[in-house]
């Protein structure tokens, strides 16, 4: 590295020392405060998991078939992200762009499932009006899941502006990308808290 | 906007190491990551979905255990949290973000349960579904 680009790149990063953009630390200090609103949804769930005011319980309406092929596409997409981010720091632009849109498709998946989930049980008359259960669950899983739906339109957005707005993968972009993939394995990581309360404990 | 000239050419180990736990990102990490993940979540799924597998007293405490070395892989691999010093304020953040949590979910349980044992229970309780559980609450 030549004391030119040294100095160029400290400018960049608002001269910390550790190399790290503060955007993407507050970024961070952002998903923590995330992490502490999911808690209050999880407690909230967890004290009202038995509440099923005389209609169905988790074991009536949960299939884990249908939940393992939910968590196979986050956990591929979570991935398949991974391997944008690589070829990011590599100025591989069209590779990030093809990686970026197979996680795309996978998320846009994972969020189709969990909408014809929520349809099918609203037209069953199981609606999140019925108990104190099932309130809780459409919170909490209808949450994550619109967290999931802001990362689409996020990346479908960093999409457009690095290929038709020809931004490239510039310091500015390869942040928001960086930003943007903390946030999606975030949402992989609340998902597994998801799958492991909701799903697994709600069937026994 | 063009590229960068003290970022084109670098390796990304030299650009954006420990930056937001994004840094040492590699091919190794996330298949390691995914392999994992595929591994601990199938063992998980594994025991609920074919009954006789494992005794229901070891069901929760064996899922929940496999939830938290999941979520610690995934911070490992895919979020590349380490000890080292430029990740440390991230790492601080994150435990205290653990501590809020713990207080959040513990605290909500400790109180709802107390509520449930000194004040609600007599009213339903032959509706209860098993005794270790609290009594459904209608209008809770």
């Amino acid at each position: 590295m030549s004391p030119d680009s040294l100095v160029a790149h400290h400018g960049e990063f608002a001269e910390d020392h550790s190399h790290e953009p503060n955007n993407v630390f507050g970024f961070w200090l952002y998903l923590m405060t995330d992490c502490i609103l999911f808690a209050t949804l999880f407690a909230a769930f967890a004290v009202s998991r038995h509440q099923y005011a005389g209609d169905v319980s988790g074991r009536d309406i949960f299939s884990l078939r249908y939940v393992g092929v939910e968590t196979a596409l986050l956990l591929i997409s979570s991935s398949t992200y991974g391997f944008a981010m690589i070829n990011a720091y590599q100025h591989k632009l069209p590779a990030v762009v093809a990686w970026l849109c197979v996680t795309f498709l996978l998320g846009a998946g994972f969020v189709g499932m969990e909408v014809n989930e929520f349809h099918h049980l609203v037209a069953e008359g199981h609606g999140p009006d019925h108990s104190a259960f099932l309130s809780a669950f459409f919170t909490l899983v209808g949450t994550h899941g619109l967290h999931v739906t802001c990362g689409l339109i996020w990346m479908l957005t960093l999409i457009v502006q690095m290929t038709v707005m020809k931004k490239g993968l510039s310091t500015v972009y390869l942040n928001r990308l960086m930003c943007l993939s903390l946030f999606w394995h975030f949402l992989d990581i609340v998902w597994i808290c998801v799958f492991t309360l909701v799903y697994l404990m709600g069937v026994q | 906007m063009a590229q960068h000239p003290a970022l084109s050419g670098h390796s990304h180990e030299t650009l954006i190491e420990g930056s937001g736990g994004a840094g040492h990102a590699s091919y190794r990490a996330y298949a390691i990551g995914f392999v994992l993940s595929v591994i601990l979540t199938v063992a998980a799924f594994y025991p609920v979905m074919v009954s006789g597998t494992l005794s229901a007293g070891w069901l929760v405490p064996t899922i929940v255990a496999l939830a938290v070395v999941q979520v610690v892989v995934h911070l490992v691999c895919f979020l590349h949290m380490s000890a080292a010093s430029e990740q440390r304020w991230n790492v601080v953040a994150l435990g205290f973000a653990i501590l809020v949590v713990g207080i959040l979910i513990v605290g909500s349980l400790w109180i709802m349960q107390n509520i449930s044992d000194n004040m609600m229970t007599p009213e339903v309780p032959a509706l209860a579904p098993n005794s270790d559980q609290p009594a459904p609450m209608k209008g809770m």
